[in-house]
């Protein structure tokens, strides 16, 4: 699992690449979790290269929107894969935050 | 042991080498002839059941045996977790509430939530000493 972050104004913005497994939150948690809690503005989180989430996966992402909604900011996943967003609105995630498939530059969507 | 269509494996008591057997099953479900969003709900059920067991088992102390079976039938895939910890049915555990709002959203019974919406048929006995979940997709 790789995890990649840069700034863009105020947004974080963070590429996930990789299997949001037990293995996978275990490699990249410390790092998300401290990227996002010590960003004080909105949050977006591109998800098109995540090929798996489970209940830790998810986990993680419920923290991190808590972290940002504490502060009176947001998370947003982008373009999750159809299998990896059917997890996320099994699991109820949609209603948290939103899952946009914006394209990533401003192009028409998918 | 595993055939094409079977896999067995003995499941090590430890979190940290769970990875291993999840990768096991990720590349049974790859090799087989398993459509991907069939496969991908294998990793998911197997990822979720193990974790669980594997917690629950370090919570109470000791070694346990831990085993999974999956088996690709015609029209379905049956996925069987045993243990031999302590009774333990995660289908009485309180129901996870998807509708929670943020502030009170609890990340505990998600992975039984998730195994719940995906299969078709989803059990628990306690068969002698050992648990047994069975979960048909």
């Amino acid at each position: 699992m790789r995890l990649q972050v840069r700034k863009a104004g105020a947004v974080l913005e963070v590429e996930l690449d990789g299997r949001l497994d037990l293995a996978g939150v275990k490699q990249i948690n410390d790092q998300f979790s401290f990227q996002v809690t010590a960003h004080d503005g909105p949050a977006v989180v591109d998800c098109s290269k995540v090929s798996f989430v489970a209940s830790l996966g998810l986990g993680m992402l419920v923290a991190a929107a808590k972290a940002l909604r504490r502060k009176g900011h947001t998370l947003t996943l982008l373009r999750p894969r159809p299998v990896v967003e059917e997890v996320l609105r099994t699991a109820g995630i949609h209603k948290l935050v939103e899952i946009s498939h914006r394209p990533p530059d401003g192009g028409p969507a998918e | 042991m595993t055939s094409a269509r079977r896999l067995h494996l003995a499941v090590a008591d430890d979190l940290a080498r769970l990875p291993e057997s999840l990768l096991l099953v990720h590349r049974f479900g790859v090799a087989s002839s398993l459509e991907p969003r069939r496969a991908h709900m294998v990793d998911l059920v197997a990822e979720e059941l193990l974790t669980n067991v594997v917690r629950h088992g370090v919570a109470a102390g000791g070694t346990h045996s831990i085993e999974i079976d999956v088996d690709l039938r015609d029209e379905e895939v049956v996925i069987v977790v045993t243990d031999d910890g302590a009774a333990f049915d995660p289908l009485q555990a309180p129901r996870f509430d998807p509708d929670a709002p943020l502030e009170a959203r609890r990340v505990g019974g998600m992975g039984i939530h998730l195994v719940r919406s995906v299969a078709r048929h989803l059990s628990y006995r306690r068969d002698g000493d050992r648990n047994v979940l069975e979960v048909t997709l």
